[in-house]
């Protein structure tokens, strides 16, 4: 067995094991807790990134635990798809690890001068566990696409949300904690479906190893089973991922959770939900896919059509920044879906390209309105009349940010588009591919009120007169390296979409 | 149609005025006049750069280069052809006029309008450059989004209203070109490239489907062009915006929507297509309505730059009627008027800045004895005014004379009419300032009845209004000189007709 082989296990494991380190070491060095986390999230980068030419060249790379062969032991099975997602999964998680940094604890200036600070400073005693679940979370998400074992992926599905859960609450006070307990109320239902779900698969095949479970329900006819465990799955992770109408939860999660939460949950949580929908679907079901189970899928780029217009419409009836930016995600999710939803190669490049693309600039948004809450305190739009003589770069950041998400080119989120539009053209749905071009439009409507409203207009009176000025170099940074990323993956796509493509293909031709 | 040949110039064109930015976001805040410097040598290099492929173009030469594929099959892809170098050589010499002038002209929160007008320099070329009607929509797109802050730019309720209104209309049309150009690549053949005379043909397409991109294509840049019923954005913003982005906007954006039209229509379509789907009915149409309406609204305003708003309106249809007669006159008439309508809009708004800045007036009824207090401000009005009538010795002259005779070629003569009509209206909506300004004595004070220099005290502001109304007359006497728009434009009508 070649070294190259123990990356995968050990991009994921040093996070958890970094993470029940943390608290102990806090018993003596509280400081120390961002620096060890953002130590092992770059290991976890750097091991992810050396995985990609491995497995491109082998088509995937397949890791035996404790050396028990599969369907026995537990298999990690990185296609490339999956080692894409760990890529971007430990840069997003490591970039928010640094903004969290300050974000947390800022830096108070020298004696004699005013300082206003209205964010969610959390008590030095607090932030190693913050950080310790911070760790748990992006472990358990490389796992959960790192993995090539159902039930292994239940497992980490469930801590994935527990940790989730927990983050949404840690500020401690009513309002997250209220929008903790929704989330709650909503996904651990959903993770009982899930396992409901791979209980009837286990229950017809004896096994737990997606690719042993996919041979044998590719031999017989389960019939309905096939159909409702599906169903049920599709259900399941569709509430973690907030597809419309089950997205309730998120808009509560994503505005009250400290922002640097929200950026992941948005960036990358939900899309491990989707991410779930297309590993059951291609490498579990592969068989029955364009066959039995094909209305589903199509159905489900009719839910993700209706996903994008209500989540603009929504968007744009906000008057709160962070609420604002949670429903464009429910709107994104559908983007992502309808990629899913069309079953085409080129759709799912799209897909997957707006997976990306999305997930740095929705991260960006939240990293923004998170600095402008920390030096603000304003939630408001409307109080963000002329953040920018303040805060100018933040800003700048965010306007970036929202040429991607409203899908000018040559920017990240109009590649994903096109691809979204080309697929549906080539699949004949010519109203889908209207769809995605008329969620532009009503994207534009409210990112750039929000743009218009923080560089064209003077401040209210008195507003921002107190506010300190730019936030500090270790939060901008994280900001500005997600923004200018979302415009680099728009004009370098040639390079990227080959990959996606490849992706994509091995998917589809499992079956 | 000769092969490219691979060339930096395009690229540097546009990235020129992108260095000009940088230097105003870097350079400390205290060194205004360095920075209005590299402002305008920003727009003079993109100028130069343009004005250097001058003798190879009339060689017949195409330049280009293949900067990045954006998605697959398709890439960012710039080529120089003539009727791309004609545009870009417009523009670019009206924006070093504008941006001397705005040095002049613009005293508040200057830094924002010349880096935003540096970017849409630089979009706007891109758009002339474009080797692809996609490549044509990113810039074109952009372009829309960077001149937005040009209109908003004083800040004023109006100013924001008329901003808004601009993107309620613009927005939308991009995503109706987003469509053409998505219907076009998917199911009308899948080349997007402007190099050709037309890349649709029946055979890869239904007429119904042809005749949905064309008529999304039309409506789409139609927006920018001012056609009739997507006009209304255009009178709202140019009294909104300072004086050199107004001249901008009726100079060079409002045809970078006619110069779309131009691609599409030559190159996507190609002339036969074009006449076999039966397209060029409704665009006679609609020009024809376009260029009435305009004229007729335009008598209405009371405000100078709104009535000029008006007139502009109707001017940029001449382009589109030109291109839709199909005659070889007819299209080098429409062609040269871009040029053309340029330099007399151009002046136009410079001097109503100048009368703005100078009197305060906003009003025609106002102006009374303005042509006393600023005779050479004035002088140059009134040069332009006549020529937008059509007055001989003047581009405006040519550019009818071209489009009637064209009208006449293409056996099409009561579109004459059309043209005569327009220049009637012209002439009762722009003599009126003309008398008002010269032969109307102000009430209040009756001591200026003699020229008055003093009151032409900014030359920043005077030279380029007057370097304008010289050209309108040159222009107009010594039509075939090489570099000036019949050069160019016939090179492009003998590609066409042959």
């Amino acid at each position: 067995m070649e070294a190259y082989q123990h990356f995968a296990i050990y991009a994921i494991v040093t996070p958890l094991f970094v993470a029940v380190l943390i608290p102990i070491i806090a018993l003596w060095k509280k400081n120390w807790a961002m620096p060890l986390a953002g130590l092992a999230l770059s290991l976890s980068f750097v091991l992810s990134v050396l995985l990609v030419p491995k497995v491109r060249a082998a088509g995937y790379l397949s890791y035996h635990l404790g050396s028990w062969e599969p369907p026995f032991g537990i298999e990690i099975r990185i296609d490339f798809l999956g080692v894409l997602m760990m890529v971007l999964i430990s840069s997003i998680c490591l970039i928010v690890a640094i903004y969290s940094l300050r974000y947390l604890a800022p830096v108070r200036p020298k004696e004699g001068k005013t300082f206003f600070f209205f964010g969610e400073e959390m008590e030095a005693g607090k932030r190693p566990i913050y950080y310790s679940l911070y760790l748990v979370l992006a472990a358990s998400m490389l796992g959960f696409v790192a993995t090539g074992d159902i039930f292994n992926m239940f497992v980490f599905f469930e801590l994935m949300a527990i940790c989730s859960y927990a983050l949404v609450a840690i500020p401690g006070t009513g309002l997250p904690i209220r929008a903790a307990i929704k989330y709650m109320l909503m996904a651990v239902p959903a993770a009982i479906v899930v396992l409901l779900g791979i209980g009837l698969l286990y229950s017809v095949t004896g096994s737990l190893n997606m690719l042993d479970i996919a041979g044998r329900i590719a031999d017989s006819a389960y019939g309905q089973v096939i159909v409702v465990s599906y169903v049920i799955l599709i259900v399941g992770f569709a509430v973690k991922a907030a597809v419309f109408p089950l997205h309730v939860w998120l808009p509560d999660a994503h505005s009250k959770a400290p922002s640097p939460i929200s950026a992941l949950l948005s960036g990358l949580i939900v899309k491990m939900g989707i991410f779930g929908m297309i590993r059951v679907t291609y490498s579990v079901y592969g068989a029955y896919f364009a066959s039995d189970l094909a209305w589903i899928v199509n159905a489900l780029s009719w839910v993700a059509a209706a996903a994008i217009i209500y989540g603009a419409i929504m968007a744009i009836r906000q008057s709160d920044l962070k609420i604002m930016i949670a429903y464009s995600t429910v709107m994104n999710i559908g983007y992502i879906m309808l990629g899913f939803g069309l079953a085409d190669v080129t759709a799912l490049v799209g897909g997957a390209y707006h997976i990306v693309g999305h997930a740095l600039a929705k991260a960006c948004f939240f990293l923004c309105a998170g600095s402008i809450i920390s030096r603000s305190g304003y939630l408001k739009i409307d109080d963000l009349k002329g953040a920018a003589r303040k805060m100018p770069l933040t800003c700048a950041a965010f306007a970036l940010a929202s040429l991607s998400i409203v899908g000018i080119p040559p920017t990240a989120g109009f590649v994903g588009k096109w691809y979204l539009v080309w697929g549906s053209f080539s699949t004949g749905n010519f109203l889908l591919g209207a769809v995605v071009i008329a969620g532009s439009i009503m994207a534009a409507v409210y990112c750039f009120r929000v743009v218009y409203y923080m560089f064209f207009l003077p401040p209210a009176d008195g507003a921002w007169q107190q506010v300190a000025g730019e936030a500090p170099a270790s939060m901008l940074a994280p900001t500005w390296l997600l923004a200018a990323g979302a415009l680099a993956l728009g004009i370098f796509s040639s390079w990227i979409v080959p990959f996606l493509r490849e992706a994509a293909e091995s998917l589809m031709l499992l079956n | 149609m000769n092969a490219e040949i691979g060339c930096m110039r395009p690229l540097m064109a546009i990235l020129l005025p992108g260095v000009s930015l940088l230097a105003i976001l870097l350079l400390p805040g205290k060194h205004q006049t360095l920075k209005r410097a590299v402002h305008i040598a920003g727009s003079l290099g993109a100028f130069g750069v343009v004005l250097s492929m001058l003798p190879g173009i009339l060689d017949g030469n195409v330049y280009g280069m293949e900067l990045i594929p954006i998605v697959e099959l398709i890439s960012i892809h710039l080529t120089v052809d003539a009727l791309g170098f004609y545009f870009g050589l417009v523009l670019t010499f009206l924006w070093v006029l504008a941006t001397v002038y705005s040095s002049g002209y613009i005293k508040h929160k200057d830094e924002r309008f010349y880096g935003f007008m540096a970017l849409c320099n630089s979009f706007l070329l891109g758009c002339a450059f474009s080797q692809n009607i996609f490549t044509y929509f990113v810039f074109y797109e952009l372009m829309t989004l960077a001149s937005f802050p040009l209109i908003i730019h004083e800040e004023t309720d109006a100013a924001r209203r008329a901003g808004i209104k601009y993107l309620k209309y613009a927005i939308p049309a991009g995503a109706v070109i987003l469509f053409a150009i998505l219907l076009h690549f998917f199911r009308g053949g899948g080349d997007l490239s402007l190099v050709s005379m037309g890349t649709l043909s029946l055979d890869a397409a239904s007429r119904t489907l042809l005749t949905v991109v064309f008529l999304a294509y039309f409506g789409g840049f139609g927006v920018k062009a001012a056609i009739v019923p997507l006009e209304g954005w255009v009178p709202d913003a140019h009294p909104a915006a300072p004086a050199p982005a107004s001249a901008l906007l009726s100079g060079v954006i409002l045809k970078a929507g006619a110069f779309g039209i131009i691609r599409v229509v030559v190159n996507v379509f190609g002339l036969d297509l074009f006449k076999e789907l039966n397209l060029w009915i409704p665009m006679i149409v609609l020009a024809s309505i376009t260029i009435i309406l305009g004229s007729v609204r335009a008598l209405a305003q009371d405000n100078l730059k709104r009535r000029l708003a008006y007139s502009s309106v109707g001017q940029v249809s001449y382009i589109l009627l030109g291109i839709a007669l199909m005659s070889p006159l007819g299209v080098l008439g429409g062609i040269m008027h871009l040029a053309h309508h340029a330099l007399m809009k151009g002046c136009l708004f410079f001097c109503s800045g100048i009368i703005l800045k100078k009197t305060g007036k906003k009003n025609v009824s106002e102006m009374a004895g303005v042509g006393y207090s600023l005779p050479i401000t004035m002088i140059c009005f009134s040069i332009c005014a006549l020529a937008m009538m059509g007055t001989p010795l003047t581009v405006g002259f040519i550019s009818k004379w071209l489009l009637g005779s064209g009208a006449v070629q293409a056996d099409k003569p009561a579109l004459i009419i059309v043209l005569l009509i327009s220049a009637l209206l012209s002439a009762f909506y722009y003599l009126p300032i003309i008398y008002t300004a010269f032969f109307r004595r102000p009430q209040e004070d009756s001591e200026s009845q003699t020229f008055q220099f003093k009151g032409e005290t900014s030359p920043a502001m005077l030279w380029p209004a007057v370097v304008l109304a010289v050209l309108v007359i040159v222009v107009g006497v010594w039509v075939t000189v090489p570099a000036f728009p019949h050069s160019l434009a016939s090179m492009v009508v003998r590609v066409l007709f042959t």
